[in-house]
């Protein structure tokens, strides 16, 4: 019967017509069967396709993840494909922690499979079957341990680009085991390593819930592997984990992995938790200080500073130079003004002297006290922080506009009116002069990071009283040279006597605080936006219109009801554009430009595991010196053409805005504010770290130094 | 608000747990024990004050055991180490019933197969000197010098895997160790990650 034969005939034709066998048999091994497999009937031309080992483990037994644990070792490919052909790693699904006694692994139990992508070129030939073999090695343990191996091989068709094959029978094995791999997310996560434990602080949107979340570290002897802690707090996850006994040295990036289990569902997500600072994890057997001492060399300021007597004479001499800074100049000619003024009455001007020293370390104090307890919360803040805030940034801006405003007689302060700013700088008396030295310090910040950083940077790694004592130093030093004026009547004689010529003389103060608040609304533009930056102009339009309208109004004898309610009108109209500052802000673009590339931990490391030559350099907007340092000897012909010719990689980090991943790496070189410039010798090797101050012919030298590969001067260097 | 709710985080966080295992830091005295050896003698540190003193935790069955005493390299360093007068001790923390558990005379005949000559075959049933020091393998290495300070501890040598044939690429750890103790100098790779199967502790 010819129906009967087709019924027959049919299902040999089905077979004999399938393509070559999407499957290869599966092995059976010692507690383990393993089977290579396709996640289609065809490999397509021209593209990335999934293959997989499948683990079908038998009853608690299981095999290993990248990371082991405290025993046990990964499984292993090894891949033997056509020419032409690249076989990826093993793509790892999301782990298990297990439990063995008081041991804890990392692995996979029951059934699993282990993806791996493989790119077929486009000029594969089509049509024909193509055999893919592939040598796996793993450790399966139950509390007792086999090592196991296998040769598996996989023969598929290989289709056309673009065409599209159908599901393989492991399709949904497939499937299920890359759900199960770990998604990027753009969290952030700060290491701080304390004594013997690592706390780990994740941020980011989408974070999930702590129930059932379970993190792993992709690099093992990090993190101990008992399970860590984990906490939800306000705007995050807190992690806390023992270190491990056996961990010798940080990784320059800790990848983790977090896993959620919820009902037979399985989440995970990657979290890159870059950890840039070597001083702040010493390793355990290494002796103290040895860690400490290691890096940082050769700065303007010293370097890395390693005694507290050395660190408290830098911070001085760094007080005195602040006077010399076009940030506090303008400052401190309005205390030598009122100085001059108080010429005649010498035991009046020592009375300010020290009432302005006062000022002086009471600011610098404070904001190490502020910075300290930020520190302690774990935030991750460096020196100059308050210029990364725009709002100060603003306010800044307002104050000099006024500050000069009165200057320039537009309005004249008075103690009556008892404003905020008003009372700050000008005027005379002991209060007057204490909040003057206030101010010049809050002005100083941008000009301390600078010229102080490896004496902060020092000071923020010590204790707590050691680092208010550096503080209080160079408040000692920026209030010195009033102090001195104030004491030697010598010097006070020297000074113009007052008259006409102050008029004059105050008015011309006026146009460095206008200059200053350019350079301040420049700073916000870089880090707000032009939008913002236009409603922060409105307001100072509005500001000044406010004081010119006030100034009018203080010749008149009584102010009437109407000006002031019209007066607190129009400062109200001038503070109203600061609280959009915040929702206005731009994003920050990294936009990277033909010399250089954006700076981020991961592209760094990245570099410098292919041994590639880079330069580092860590700038902000609001950072004069590095300004100059770009103008001088980072943008000539003879930079660039160095970098072309040798190969060498320009990473620019930015800092204008606050940045945790800059904070740790400055930290790691013993920094709290920038510039910072470090030069990676080919091949690896010791960073060189440069002075802040550069000139051409230095950073040319260092340039051809890390292209040589060599990182120490150049005497040791061999001749060729 | 949000700081004192972070500071508040941290100060939960930071009541840790106690770990189940011990651990020796390097540069500290090693704990002292009191073992049975396989001849039935009791040994302590304390008897070997004076010399240096490895241990080194064993389980015959393991395949990472097996891996150092199949291709000679476990023996031929023990025989090295004994020869310059360093005193080798051989742990079995494995409780009773577990795989690689051995009875004195079982140890005995074990060593006569693999021609091993440690010092001694210490046995640890009820695991409190395996989890005194944090032994989480086979093998687990440790180097302890004359002063009873501990010098050396993690892998036997540099590359994890069961397999012998890197046995000769592998760098040494205890070997070394042992070389530099000798010399007067630092050790130099003082932790190493340990690899192996887990010790085979009784429940606790």
């Amino acid at each position: 019967m010819p129906s009967c034969l087709r019924t027959l005939l049919l299902p040999l034709l089905g077979l004999l017509l399938m393509p070559v066998g999407t499957r290869a048999a599966v092995v059976a091994t010692e507690h383990l069967n393993v089977e290579l497999v396709a996640g289609k009937t065809a490999l397509v031309a021209g593209r990335a396709n999934w293959l997989g080992l499948r683990l079908d483990h038998e009853a608690h037994w299981h095999t290993y993840w990248a990371n082991a644990g405290d025993t046990g070792l990964p499984t292993r490919f090894e891949w033997t494909v056509p020419a032409g052909w690249t076989a990826g790693a093993i793509d790892w699904p999301a782990p298990e922690r297990l439990q063995i006694g008081e041991l804890f692994n990392f692995g996979f139990s029951g059934e699993n499979l282990l993806p791996v992508s493989v790119d077929v070129p486009a000029d594969a030939p089509i049509g024909s079957p193509v055999t893919l073999q592939l040598r796996a090695n793993w450790l399966i343990c139950k509390e007792e341990c086999i090592p196991g191996k296998a040769e598996l091989a996989i023969t598929l068709p290989v289709a056309a680009p673009g065409s599209e094959p159908g599901d393989s029978a492991a399709a949904p094995a497939l499937r299920t085991a890359l759900a199960q791999r770990p998604v990027d997310t753009d969290w952030t996560a700060a290491v701080t390593p304390t004594g013997d434990r690592i706390g780990i602080r994740l941020r980011g949107d989408g974070l999930p819930a702590v129930a059932g979340l379970d993190v792993f570290a992709l690099q093992p002897q990090v993190l101990a592997n008992a399970p860590p802690r984990i906490a939800a707090d306000s705007d995050g996850v807190l992690i806390e984990a023992a270190r491990s006994d056996y961990f010798t040295t940080a990784p320059a990036q800790l990848d983790l992995v977090l896993v959620q289990r919820d009902a037979g569902r399985v989440r995970a997500w990657r979290v890159a938790a870059p950890w840039a600072s070597d001083a702040a994890a010493a390793p355990v057997a290494s002796t103290p200080g040895v860690a400490a001492s290691t890096i940082g060399s050769g700065a303007a300021g010293g370097g890395a500073v390693g005694s507290v007597g050395l660190a408290l004479l830098l911070a001085l001499f760094g007080g005195v130079v602040l006077n010399l800074m076009p940030c506090v100049f303008p400052v401190l000619s309005l205390k030598a003004l009122s100085l001059a003024e108080n010429a005649h009455a010498p035991a009046a001007a020592r009375r300010d002297g020290l009432a302005y020293l006062a000022g002086a370390v009471a600011g610098f104090v404070a904001l190490a006290a502020i910075l300290l307890a930020l520190r302690q919360a774990g935030q991750s803040l460096g020196w100059g922080f308050q210029l990364q805030s725009p709002l100060l940034v603003a306010l800044l801006a307002y104050l000099m506009v006024a500050m000069g405003l009165s200057l320039s007689g537009g309005y004249i302060i008075g103690a009556r009116l008892g404003s905020v700013g008003q009372s700050l700088a000008d005027g005379h008396g002991t209060r007057a002069a204490f909040f003057t030295g206030l101010l010049a310090c809050l002005v100083a910040s941008p000009c301390t990071a600078p010229f102080m950083g490896p004496a902060l940077g020092f000071a923020l790694t010590q204790s707590t009283p050691v680092a208010l004592a550096v503080f209080a130093a160079l408040g000692v030093g920026l209030a010195l040279p009033i102090v001195v004026l104030s004491f030697v009547p010598v010097l006070a004689r020297w000074l113009p006597r007052p008259g006409a010529w102050m008029d004059t003389f105050k008015q011309i103060m006026a146009w460095p605080l206008y200059l200053t608040a350019v350079w301040l609304v420049w700073v916000l533009m870089r880090q707000v936006g032009a939008d913002a930056t236009a409603m922060v102009l409105l307001g100072l339009v509005a500001l000044v219109a406010a004081l010119l309208f006030h100034g009018r109004g203080q010749l008149r004898t009584t102010p009437t009801t109407r000006r002031r309610i019209a007066f607190a009108l129009l400062l109200l109209l001038a503070f109203a554009p600061l609280s959009v500052v915040r929702t206005l802000a731009a994003q920050p673009g990294s936009s990277d430009s033909d010399t250089w590339q954006a700076w981020t931990p991961q592209r760094l490391d990245e570099l410098r595991r292919a041994g590639e030559p880079v330069f580092v350099n860590m700038t902000a907007a609001w950072c004069i010196t590095c300004l100059a340092n770009e103008r001088v000897a980072l943008s000539s012909e003879g930079f660039t053409g160095r970098l072309r010719r040798d190969g060498i990689r320009y990473l620019k980090g930015d800092w204008t805005s606050q940045d945790a991943a800059i904070t740790r790496y400055l930290a790691g070189f013993e920094r709290s504010g920038v510039p910072l410039y470090v030069v990676y010798p080919r091949g690896g090797g010791t960073p060189e770290v440069l002075p802040q101050l550069l000139t051409p012919g230095l950073v040319d030298a260092a340039l051809a130094r890390a292209a040589a590969g060599a990182s120490s001067p150049p005497e040791t260097r061999s001749s060729p | 608000m949000k700081l004192l709710s972070s500071l508040l985080a941290a100060a939960v966080l930071s009541v840790a747990a106690t770990p189940l295992m011990a651990k020796v830091e390097i540069g500290q005295p090693a704990p002292s024990f009191s073992l049975t050896d396989s001849n039935g003698k009791t040994r302590t540190l304390e008897e070997f004050k004076g010399k240096t003193v490895v241990l080194e935790w064993t389980n015959a069955e393991c395949p990472f055991v097996k891996k150092h005493y199949g291709s000679g390299n476990m023996q031929a360093q023990q025989k090295e180490a004994t020869g310059a007068g360093v005193v080798w001790l051989a742990i079995n923390s494995g409780a009773p019933g577990k795989q690689g558990q051995v009875e004195g005379g079982d140890a005995n005949e074990q060593m006569q197969i693999d021609r091993s000559a440690p010092t001694a075959y210490l046995l640890d049933p009820t695991g409190t000197t395996g989890r005194a020091y944090g032994a989480s393998t086979t093998p687990h290495m440790y180097v302890i010098d004359g002063q009873g300070v501990l010098r050396y501890k993690g892998g036997i040598d540099s590359i994890q895997s069961a397999d012998a044939v890197d046995i000769p690429k592998a760098t040494q750890y205890v070997r070394q160790a042992l070389a530099e103790l000798s010399a007067g100098k630092p050790v130099s790779v003082p932790v190493s990650p340990p690899y192996g199967c887990s010790v085979k502790y009784a429940a606790q």
